[in-house]
């Protein structure tokens, strides 16, 4: 009965106006209607009042229900280059429609972001009365021109990196260093929204309330520094330098204040999860508070990416397209210490510029238990990775050292067939059967060795196929050492990695076989995070070089085991 | 500013009664976001003032009334429906229906399941994120306000339905 005495306090017009106002379509005048019956009738005020308790409710119903979910390829999971894999990381974004989605999604670690209408741009415009200025940049990629200058002013809107640092200055002081890949929503002096990637957030003395929003939180700053990560999943981790901030978890729709966090602790917040947010260390170096003063070795001129002298600026000149794989003349000893490899064929190559300090030189050997492989690299930040595979996984494009990507498939031989996903979307190809099949190849692997410097580790980190399926992060089997050179300007590392690590212990290399594999060196900054330059040897010079290593496997060289 | 167990809790449990009372004067949803955060900040601060003893709600209401009230004085919009009286009246009715709350939104889940396919896809698209009735309407090729219309039987129909479910778990 109290329903239908209710249903009879609205007329038909009443409900519809109701309806507009919630739709955001109402006139001025259904303004001053509004207005009039809300003071005038006490009824139909409370009618109104359920009304948008409904329209409230749906609204948080259906935000739980659509959280924001990745959708594209899985380039950025592959480690590889920054240049390319940050191509448009969160171009391809969709509206989320169900938490299973989300978590599937989180499993495939995809990266991307959901992207607004009119997206973003590279760099806002600029106005008369800018709302940031660029003080200090280090090694900013973009995927439009022109890369920004200090000094570049800029109005509210998106802004997109693709690698490196930027620190803006807002008007009233409050300081933004964006660490790429990343995309920020510039929105006035308290506000913005992060949509990938890592801010580092500085308060000037004094002010507090700058709100940084992201796919997963709310962080309401209390006069602070405080960093604020978006990873590939969507989930965020906020750390607190100084002072403290307010975190609003808001997935599932519902804001909620689970803790305030104060110097010292940092915690995660997972768009997928509706339960509390989890610990996680606090780490100093995990993200660049200010830029150093010493840049590293120098990038060279961007230059356009088929050019092909741009290339070789950027990842050295293959020396060669083939490596002697031999067997050792004695155990090998995982020491950092090369004293038994001085018969091992090895390539030997330099960045152009760099003279002595941007050397490398990489060695294989193999016996009926492993691979070995080993590198000595003139580095003048040399074992500063400061990225922690556990914390950071998707930033593994990041872990500058040296990776390799092998092919065990003997039964492929060489060159080896296989194709990453953005090699196939690029050129608008749908791979066949077959081309699928060969991307999925588990005999392909890329591993990724680097020196943790924080925790003193020494990393392994392995793909699968084209299609960089099951990553482990320091899997069993694996045996690594790194040794830092007399003067500290170089390092070398010597792995020994178990064929069955590599899937192929029932199937190994044997004498004769030729098989691809291709060295990818990388070099770092002062700060361990940002990666300035890389050398790529050992490679099928009959593929073009504006196809990435990572990009399909006929690139890779050919390694003949002996 | 150390906020309490007990606080970090009862904000936590009172986000969308907030939300709800912010938006029925504000009716925007990002304009009650926004405020709800511009609450929740000014909450934290007086969190030490929290009376563990006394009701929430109230308390916090205050805080968003605040707001709300600097809101539509910025847009100077200050009509007798929304003076202190209004308010009052307002916040009470909405701390009553806070003690209903969770019935409200189990009946609610259940009406939405009542309701034909189509319908309940069309609330699922109107209340995605980001997602504006006319640009709705642009894509279906609608008027908007006929669109809005279609929206509001399905409200009416869910407030009728979510009624009848409570009065009949009250009897």
């Amino acid at each position: 009965m109290k329903s239908r005495r209710q249903r009879d306090v609205l007329t038909d017009d009443q409900r519809d106006l109701f309806s507009r106002v919630a739709d955001g379509i109402q006139t001025e005048q259904d303004e001053e209607t509004l207005f009039t019956l809300l003071a005038e009738d006490q009824a139909v005020a409370e009618e109104f009042q359920k009304f948008m308790a409904l329209h409230a409710e749906l609204h948080w119903r259906y935000v739980a229900a659509a959280l924001p979910r990745p959708r594209g390829a899985a380039v950025d999971a592959t480690g590889a280059d920054m240049r390319n894999s940050a191509r448009r990381p969160w171009q391809m974004i969709g509206m989320a429609v169900a938490g299973g989605l989300l978590a599937m999604a989180t499993l495939l670690g995809f990266q991307a972001w959901r992207r607004e209408p009119g997206g973003p741009q590279a760099f806002p415009p600029t106005v008369s009365r800018p709302l940031a200025t660029v003080t200090s940049c280090r090694a900013v990629a973009a995927e439009e021109r022109p890369l920004p200058a200090v000094g570049t002013a800029m109005a509210a809107g998106r802004l997109e990196i693709a690698g490196g640092v930027m620190e803006l200055t807002l008007r009233n002081g409050v300081v933004i260093v964006l660490e790429g890949p990343a995309d920020i929503e510039l929105r006035d002096e308290l506000s913005a929204f992060l949509f990938g990637g890592t801010a580092v957030i500085r308060m000037p003395e004094g002010m507090d309330g700058f709100r940084l929003g992201t796919p997963a939180t709310e962080v309401l700053d209390l006069g602070t520094e405080f960093a604020v990560y978006v990873g590939a999943t969507l989930a965020t981790d906020v750390q607190v330098y100084d002072g403290a901030v307010i975190a609003a978890d808001r997935a599932g729709g519902n804001v909620r204040f689970p803790q305030r966090l104060v110097a010292g602790q940092a915690f995660r917040f997972r768009a997928d999860l509706l339960g509390e947010p989890e610990v996680i260390p606090y780490s100093e170096s995990r993200f660049v508070r200010r830029i150093p003063p010493d840049p590293g070795i120098v990038l060279p001129t961007e230059r356009q990416r088929t050019d092909t002298a741009g290339l070789a600026d950027q990842y050295g000149r293959p020396t060669r397209d083939a490596i002697e794989v031999r067997r050792p003349r004695e155990p090998i000893r995982i020491d950092g210490r090369l004293d038994e490899w001085g018969h091992a064929d090895r390539f030997a190559n330099r960045l152009d510029g760099e003279h002595e300090m941007g050397a490398a030189e990489g060695l294989m050997l193999y016996d009926d238990a492993a691979l070995y492989l080993a590198a000595h690299v003139r580095d003048p930040y040399p074992m500063r990775n400061a990225i922690d595979p556990q914390l950071d996984p998707d930033e593994s494009r990041k872990c500058y050292g040296v990776s390799v990507r092998v092919s065990t498939d003997r039964r492929m031989g060489w060159p080896a067939l296989g194709n990453a996903p953005v090699y196939f979307n690029s050129r608008r190809h749908e791979p066949t059967a077959d081309e699928r099949a060969a991307s999925e190849n588990r005999r392909l692997s890329h591993l990724f060795l680097w020196h943790h410097t924080p925790s003193g580790k020494t990393c392994l980190r392995r793909f699968q196929g084209m299609t960089f399926r099951q990553p482990q992060i320091n899997p069993a089997g694996y045996e690594g050492a790194f040794s830092l050179d007399d003067d500290g300007l170089g390092y070398t590392l010597e792995y020994a990695i178990s064929w069955s690590l590599l899937g192929c212990a029932d199937d190994p290399p044997r004498p004769g076989d030729d098989l691809a594999a291709v060295w990818q060196v990388s070099w770092g900054d002062a700060t361990g995070r940002l990666l300035r330059r890389h050398m790529v040897d050992v490679r099928n010079p009959h593929e073009p070089l504006r196809i990435h290593v990572w990009e399909r496997a006929a690139t890779w060289g050919r390694a003949e085991y002996q | 500013m150390a906020a309490s167990a007990e606080f970090v809790t009862e904000l936590t449990r009172n986000q969308r009664q907030l939300h709800a009372f912010i938006l029925t004067m504000v009716w925007d949803f990002e304009e009650a976001d926004d405020l709800l955060q511009e609450t929740n900040l000014a909450l934290w601060r007086k969190a030490e003032e929290f009376d563990t003893t006394r009701e929430f709600l109230p308390w916090a209401m205050q805080f968003a009334r605040f707001q709300v009230k600097a809101w539509l004085k910025r847009r100077q919009r200050l009509p007798p429906a929304f003076n202190d009286a209004a308010i009052d009246r307002l916040m009470h009715r909405s701390i009553d229906a806070a003690r209903r709350g969770d019935a409200r939104r189990s009946a609610l889940e259940d009406c939405l399941q009542r309701l034909p396919d189509a319908q309940r896809q069309l609330l699922a698209r109107r209340y995605s994120p980001d997602v504006s009735v006319a640009e709705m309407a642009a894509q279906q090729g609608m008027n908007p306000a006929a669109l809005s219309q279609a929206l509001r039987r399905i409200r009416i129909a869910l407030m009728a339905c979510i009624e009848r479910k409570l009065s009949g778990a009250a009897s």
